[in-house]
Order: structure tokens, then sequence, then C-alpha cells
């Protein structure tokens, strides 16, 4: 009995505490509608009050593992509000399977798990870059991909040949795979349990792991962040709020793709890496030195199989200068994120989207 | 005739320290030097037995000098990587220039090497012998393989590498901020580092750092004037009939992953070897190490003789 108590004691606390943890700044949602009628949403910030508004749009899209949440995370040093603060037009995208676009739930369901990364490619891509380029009346965008979200953008730009993209930023984003290493060995190791569930519960594991630490290992922590290099609030509120559960036909896909080196569709008879070559807009590749998912080794390759002329490979490290060897996530919400990677990202931007209206140059 | 007596003294020294070789674990012998002469360059051999005979067919090892660093380092203590091979059964061979003044690590491993190799191979009587590249030294290793006929090399009678390995060697630096274009530069490129760091401090603070924040300062020797990619293309590796081991540190800035990853790749098609022949290995957390390592970790952390050596000792007896 006192047992009970106690435990219905702590789930009331958890519940409590997973309530009050709410992120710093909010922008107005949209929700586009994809031809396979998933909800996906659009958080919008505009450019703020008093800057000079900036050629293209952004749209920034998140990893694997995530949700939007994290690019604004550190409030007014987030990307989303520090790229506002220069007058760009900021759309943060959730792809289909996060809990504001589709929310799927395991079986029977409007939305189940049982989307690929093909899906975000071709179908949910797609309808953010129509959505964004109706709304805004920009011919073109600027897409920055986080990981997965770069990846996709590689993806759409090279082998499907969309030119709405006008300047492409990737930061982690190894369309061609790096060494497999032990701790991505370890999705072979766990990949039979996906016979019996519909997707790999990281929601649920991050949350467990945000509230019993003892449940994540460090390596699978620094897997997605150099701990010490991200502030102890920003790992709890990743953890609690930006963290994403992936489908089966995702994992698959990544598992084969981890077999083949690079990232293959998921009949795995495309690769999507094969049609680098074909991209030739500005790229501007960003790698993290300590970054355990996206060696910088691999995102080498994706530089130099680019054949855009206009192309830049920065490798967010000490040896650039910087603070710390950047990981995997720290590189958009470390602790020195705002001052030392996301005014690189700007920099680039900027000499890429001047108007008439701009400070130094035109179109 | 000055060849022939520095051989001489070194055969003899060689004999004399295997007559008695060691089968208990004993202090590391001192190191017998000689300087060789060859096409008007000193090149320096220096011989390091075996403390420890194994029970498995070892050959010589062969090491380059690393040139970025002081190679003392290589054999500063028990756990350093010469002493520790040595321990494991191992002959060593390290090969240094006496200047690199006047020409790069490639151009020492394409014209220089050979002639050196084959008088180590007449003085310890085999013809088959192991490889190895240290830190930018590798980059020799490199130049030696490249100028490899590969059909010579099927050759039964010829002195030949049965395996190299490359430990903290970059092999391609061609890509914006790499450490050899930074110092190109900089201006730090073709200087004795421990004079130039002085004048270039934001240089070497970036690069010369150890994890610790310490400047290595006092172990820093010379960086060549190396070409940031391997000079008429790197077709040797494509064509590579040598099992080759890459190690990288993950934070390793000065010879990191990205220099060695698209020659693993390039060596790792070749269709001579099958593909147990070829392997890259990033020494860091996730591959559960103790800790990502960085370059100078590679060669004075003490971990490493726990977690690196013991890899390519395992690679060389393969």
């Amino acid at each position: 009995m006192k047992f009970s108590v106690f435990t219905a004691i702590l789930l009331v606390i958890i519940g409590l505490m997973n309530g009050c943890s709410t992120l710093p700044v909010q922008g107005k949602k949209y929700h586009p509608v994809t031809p396979d009628n998933w909800k996906l949403t659009l958080e919008h910030f505009p450019p703020a009050e008093g800057t000079v508004k900036k050629k293209h749009p952004v749209i920034i899209a998140h990893g694997l593992l995530a949700n939007r949440r994290y690019f604004k995370i550190n409030g007014e040093n987030s990307i989303a509000l520090m790229l506002s603060k220069q007058g760009y037009d900021v759309w943060l995208l959730d792809l289909r399977g996060r809990d504001e676009a589709g929310s799927p739930w395991w079986y029977l369901a409007e939305h189940t798990y049982n989307y690929s990364v093909d899906d975000y490619i071709m179908k949910d891509m797609d309808t953010a870059l129509n959505y964004v380029i109706e709304k805004t009346g920009s011919k073109k965008v600027n897409w920055i991909g986080h990981s997965m979200g770069g990846m996709i953008a590689y993806a759409r730009i090279g082998t499907l040949g969309d030119d709405r993209v006008a300047n492409l930023v990737t930061v982690g984003s190894p369309v061609i795979l790096p060494l497999a290493n032990k701790n991505e060995l370890m999705w072979y190791r766990i990949s039979p349990g996906m016979a019996i569930l519909p997707m790999v519960p990281t929601a649920e594991f991050s949350w467990w792991a945000f509230y019993l630490p003892l449940v994540s290992p460090d390596h699978i922590q620094e897997m997605l962040y150099y701990p010490e290099n991200t502030d102890e609030e920003i790992q709890d509120l990743l953890m609690d709020e930006c963290s994403n559960n992936i489908s089966k036909p995702v994992a698959r896909q990544f598992l084969a793709s981890m077999k083949h080196g690079e990232l293959v569709s998921k009949d795995q008879r495309v690769s999507y890496a094969q049609d680098l070559s074909k991209i030739d807009i500005p790229v501007f590749v960003i790698a993290g030195r300590r970054d355990h998912l996206a060696d910088p080794s691999a995102l080498r390759e994706v530089y130099h199989r680019l054949a855009s002329k206009d192309k830049d490979f920065f490798i967010a490290g000490k040896a650039m200068g910087l603070s710390d060897d950047y990981g995997h996530t720290d590189m958009l919400v470390g602790k020195k994120a705002s001052e030392e990677v996301i005014p690189e990202i700007i920099n680039w931007l900027n000499e890429r989207n001047k108007t008439e209206n701009s400070e130094g140059g035109t179109d | 005739m000055k060849n022939l007596v520095s051989f001489s003294l070194l055969a003899v020294f060689i004999f004399s320290v295997n007559c008695g070789a060691p089968t208990e674990k004993k202090q590391i012998e001192p190191v017998k030097k000689v300087v060789f002469e060859t096409t008007g360059e000193d090149i320096i051999i220096e011989y390091f037995p075996r403390t420890h005979r194994q029970q498995w067919d070892a050959k010589p090892l062969i090491i380059i000098d690393p040139v970025l660093f002081d190679s003392k380092l290589l054999y500063k203590n028990k756990t350093s990587l010469i002493p520790w091979l040595n321990y494991q059964g191992l002959d060593i061979w390290l090969i240094s220039l006496a200047s690199y003044e006047r020409l790069n690590l490639y151009r020492l491993g394409e014209e220089y090497l050979p002639p050196v190799i084959e008088q180590v191979s007449k003085i310890s009587a085999k013809n088959s012998f192991y490889l190895g590249g240290v830190s930018l030294g590798g980059r020799a290793v490199a130049g030696y393989m490249r100028k490899l006929n590969p059909v010579t090399a099927l050759d039964p009678n010829k002195i030949e590498a049965s395996r190299i390995f490359f430990l903290g060697t970059g092999l391609d630096y061609n890509y914006p901020r790499s450490f050899l274009l930074e110092a190109e530069t900089t201006g730090v490129i073709r200087s004795h580092l421990q004079k130039i760091c002085p004048k270039r401090p934001s240089f070497c603070d970036r690069y010369f750092k150890n994890r610790q924040g310490e400047l290595m300062l006092d172990h820093l020797k010379y960086l060549p004037a190396e070409p940031a990619s391997a000079p008429d293309g790197d077709d040797w590796l494509t064509r590579g009939t040598v099992p080759a081991l890459f190690i990288a540190g993950k934070i390793d800035s000065i010879s990191p992953s990205e220099t060695m990853f698209l020659q693993y790749k390039k060596y790792a098609s070749s269709i001579s070897l099958n593909y147990t022949a070829k392997r890259m290995f990033i020494a860091g957390r996730a591959n559960r190490l103790s800790h990502d390592y960085d370059h100078f970790d590679l060669f004075l952390d003490e971990r490493a003789s726990k977690e690196l050596y013991p890899m390519i000792l395992n690679w060389l007896q393969e």
C-alpha cells in the first residue's frame, strides 16, 4: 500500500515536472498537409522588427532523433532567433512522426509508424518548400539541415533535381556514412527488437534518461552531444522536449544505408550519395570535430563530391580557434554555439542573401 | 666505405644482442645509431632490439621518424610505442633524415627509403618487413608504397613490406582550412617549430596544444614543406597489394580522420586484398575507448599502450 502511494506521488511529481519544462520562445505554427495527409508543423519567426528583410526565407530541418524545438532552445541565442534578428524569415520544420506532426501511435490509429526517410524526401520536404514559397512569395529558400535534415536536402536537390533551394547549409549531415563505430553497431544489435515494436522508442528512452540518468550510458549521451560543451539545463531540455521516436522503416533504411556506406532509398536501389555530384548550388558543409555520429571524414567526402563551385567546409573545433571540439548537437546548442558556430552560418548566408536595401550589395 | 664500416659495426651489435635475446622481461636496451649516407642526404638509422622473445614469426618493423615532433617520444618510457612493441618481440628500426629542409616526406619515401630498407634487410637477413608510419612520417611510407611496382612486388626474392600501418598520419590535406593549408597561409610550414611558434602563437596554440591545453613546444621539431595532396595522384592506393591499417585520433586536428578517410576508401577498393586486409579505426569514445584521442595522445598517453598499440600488434600478427 505504502509503495502504491509513493509511486502515485512520484508519478504526479514527474508529471508536474514534465509539464513545467517549457521552451523560452514560441513562433506562430502552421500545419501544411502532405499528399498522404500528414499534418506537418512549420513554426514561423519573421524578420525581427527594424531589420532589412533578407532575400530568401530559411527553412531549418531537424535530425533523426529529434523535433524542431532545439532550434529555439537557447532563446535569444538560438539559431532561429539569431537568424530572425538578421532579417531572415525563419521557418522551423517538424517532419512527419513528431508529436506536432501527425503524432503517430503504435497501432490502429490515423497515423502509425509506417513512414520512411523517402517519405521525408519525397513528400515532407516538397510540402514544406511549397508552403514557405507560397507564404513568402520568394521563389527559392535557404535550407539549413542538421543531421538528417541536411541529408534529405542532399537527396532532394541531387537525386530529384529540386531547384527551389538557393543555398544549402548542412550541419553534421553524413549522407556518406562514416566508418561504423561501436555506437553505430549497437543499432544492429537492437534491430531484432524491431520485429516486435513498430518503432525504436528513443523518445521514451530519453524521457527515462532525463528522470533516471542511470539508464543512459555516457557513450549514448556523447553520441548526441558533447556533455562538457552543453549546459546542463539545455541537456535536460534536449532529452525532455526535443527527442522523438524512430519509425521502423526509417530505422531499417538507416541500417541498410550503414551496410552500403551511404544513404540509400528504402528499396536500396538508389544511392542518394551518388547524386551529390549533381548539386551545383552554394553549399556550406559544417562538421563537429568530436561528432560521434557524423565524423568529419565522411563530411569531407560529401564536400569533395559536390559539384558546386561555391562550397565551403568548416570543422567546429579547437583548431579553428573555437573554445572546444564540438559534438553532434552542440554545434547548434552548445555553450558557445551562438558565438562560434551560428555566426559562421549567418555570415555565409548573408554573403548569399544580399538585397538591394541591405548594406554593401545587391542581388 | 663509410657505409660499410657503419653497417659492419651495426651488424656486430645486432648479432651480440640477438645471441643473448632475453626470454624474460628486462630493461630496454640502449639504442644503436648509425648514419647512412645516400645520394647526398644523411639518413639516421636507429636500432631497437626486441626485449622479449615471443612465439610468433615477427618480421623487423621499420618506423619512419614522425618529423613534426622529437622521435624520442616514441621510446620515452616502457609504455611508449617502440619499447612496448620491443617487448612483444619486435626488432625495430627507426629511420630519420638528418635534416628535412631540402626535401619532403613523400620524396624521402620514394627516393631514399628503398636503399635504406635494402641495407636493413641485409643486416637483419630478412627480406620481408613491416612498415610503420607515425604522425607525418607516415607520408614517407605512402611515398615508398607509391613507388612499389605491383608486378615486382610479387617476386618472391624481392624485399617487401608484408604489412603497413599509419598511426596519426595525414595523407591528403586538400580541403579548406586543413592543417597544412593553414600552416602554409600562416607561414609556419618549412619551419623549426620551436623557433617559429613564439612568432605565430595563434597557429601553434590552435594545433599544438594537448587535450589539457598545454603547448607541446618542448617536443616539437620541424614542419617540412609537404604538398597538400599526394603528388601525381594516389593510384598506388587502388592497386594496393599490402595489408594496411589506418588509425586516426578522434580529436586530432593535425592528422585528422578526414586526411586519411578518402585514401583508406581507395585502398579498400583494391581488389588485390580481401576486406580484412584494409582497416581504419578512429580512436575515441564512440569506439568505447577511454577518451577521444588527440594527436599527441596517440604517442604520449599511457592509455595508448592498452588501447591502441595492442591493436597494431594484433594487426601485425594476423
